[in-house]
């Protein structure tokens, strides 16, 4: 709904590794948001946050959802 | 030559078919106009007991070990789990189950039998969720699910009139919603008879084990994992009750007469968790050095009630409630607070809680050591295991550690827990026995 509500062009899952609860509610999400038509970026941190890893998968998630050209 | 006598367990293969007529009860429940319902092995069964003779469960996590115990039917299970996008770090249980339903079969042969409702208990975090994915995944089952985190029972906290009033209260409205979704009158004869054959399993199973102080060892681990079950599948079942006497008194009798389960017992050690299922040979191989392991805290407790007393020390079988309930709402009352006290429930409050109980079974156990088994497959019996092993050492008693995972074969390494296993014996100064 909130996706709707904002008209959003795409989401970012980030899920904490070990927090049973929510990863389990992960895959119905993604279904929902993929159901609407909302890419998902799935990101996955524990106790350290890759945050050089995550930079560079955000900004191809971002240049996905733009369409640049590269050429 | 052995140093003891010993003798098969003339009881075990009746255990064997009391396990394939429950999971065969389940598949064929609708056959004869009958009903079918899904749980943790935690949930109050005796419950949905009330609903008639022909009501037959699965419970989740036996079905999720005996899963694991299949190597190539669980890989495959896994695998459809973690493709429908489910994370590898969950409980290895729910994986198994889950995928055995993406699967559409049954770990028993067959399709997977759709339940007509779920009759649950929030026991952790993974149970929480479970049966909302189940639920999800097929289509949508009506669910029940009582909340059980009071905090720790005696003689850790105090289990007050307004605790025990929370989950039974609970669980009278689930006895109304249970009319509601099946149709059926409830019948309270059936749910009293229920929870006194849940008493009399529970206690009965916890005697057995404590027979396991004789030396020899009646029993090793590995055959007690076989027997436990039992409890888990469905302890508010008169056959699981009736055959915990029967096997209490074939016990007794091994005891009176000196038979071992290990012939040539020269060390006793108790393990911790759940144990890896699709490996248990792990056990036969302590056998090798003359060692049995005689159970562990969550083979006495996970079913078995017990009573703990800090102060002598002493971990004993609770006794049997005074007398049988005899209304629907003393029964959800002495239901609620026996099932509380069970051991593994403490140390979701406190790890502390349950050290003590450890270390009073190694003193009580006669025990040279430790196993625990760092189980990645269920981060509800793990909570706290690395402060467990700093309690046990610093009591005096020697614990090696070995990474594995209860349902996931993937993760553990045979091989190298031997290795460990090698090492360990060298700490403790026991050699292999001659064969």
């Amino acid at each position: 709904m909130l996706a709707k509500q904002w008209d959003v062009a795409g989401a970012i899952i980030i899920q904490q590794k070990f927090c049973d609860p929510h990863e389990l509610d992960i895959p119905e999400q993604r279904k929902s948001l993929d159901g609407i038509g909302v890419p998902t970026l799935f990101l996955e941190l524990d106790v350290t946050v890759p945050v050089g890893q995550f930079k560079i998968r955000v900004e191809a998630f971002l240049e996905m959802l733009a369409e640049d050209d590269l050429f | 030559m052995a140093k003891y006598p010993t003798e098969i367990l003339l009881s075990w293969s009746k255990a064997k078919e009391i396990r394939e007529t429950y999971y065969k009860n389940y598949a064929a429940a609708h056959d004869k106009g009958g009903i079918r319902w899904v749980g943790g092995a935690w949930t109050f069964d005796a419950v949905p007991a009330g609903l008639g003779a022909d009501v037959y469960s699965l419970t989740s996590e036996p079905y999720g070990a005996s899963c694991a115990f299949n190597k190539d039917f669980s890989t495959r299970a896994m695998e459809a789990a973690e493709t429908a996008g489910y994370a590898r770090d969950l409980c290895a249980y729910m994986r198994n189950y889950w995928g055995s339903i993406l699967m559409d079969e049954y770990a028993f042969g067959g399709p997977f039998p759709k339940p007509d409702f779920i009759w649950q208990d929030h026991i952790c975090c993974s149970h929480a969720k479970w049966y909302q994915v189940v639920s999800e995944l097929e289509g949508g089952i009506p669910m029940f699910c009582v909340d059980v985190a009071v905090g720790p029972a005696e003689p850790f906290g105090t289990l007050t009139e307004a605790k025990i009033d929370y989950v039974a209260g609970q669980i009278l409205d689930g006895i109304q919603w249970l009319e509601k979704t099946t149709g059926r009158t409830y019948d309270d004869e059936l749910f009293i008879e229920a929870c006194w054959n849940d008493f009399r399993s529970t206690s009965k199973w916890a005697q057995v084990c404590e027979l396991n102080k004789a030396v020899p060892a009646p029993l090793d681990e590995k055959t007690m994992y076989s027997l436990y079950v039992l409890a888990t599948l469905q302890k508010s079942w008169g056959v699981v009750a009736d055959y915990y006497d029967e096997l209490y008194d074939e016990v007794k009798d091994r005891v009176e007469r000196g038979i071992a389960a290990v012939p040539n017992e020269q060390a006793r050690v108790m393990s911790d968790t759940q144990p890896p299922w699709s490996a248990l040979k792990l056990f036969r191989y302590l056998e090798q050095y003359g060692v049995v392991s005689v159970g562990s805290l969550s083979t006495f407790g996970l079913e078995g009630m017990w009573d703990f007393d800090p102060a002598s020390g002493d971990l004993v079988p609770r006794p049997m409630p005074s007398k049988k309930p005899t209304t629907r709402e003393e029964a959800a009352r002495e239901l609620v607070r026996w099932h509380l006290h069970k051991p593994e429930y403490q140390h979701f409050y406190d790890c502390d809680y349950k050290s003590q109980m450890m270390i009073a079974m190694c003193k009580n156990y006669g025990l040279s050591g430790v196993m625990l088994h760092y189980n990645r497959g269920c981060e509800g019996l793990s909570l706290g295991i690395a402060e467990n092993r700093l309690a046990i050492q610093e009591a005096g008693y020697p614990v090696m550690t070995f990474e594995g995972n209860m349902g996931d074969e993937r993760e553990f390494d045979l091989g190298r827990t031997m290795q460990r296993v090698d090492a360990f014996m060298e700490t403790l100064g026991v050699k292999k026995v001659a064969a």
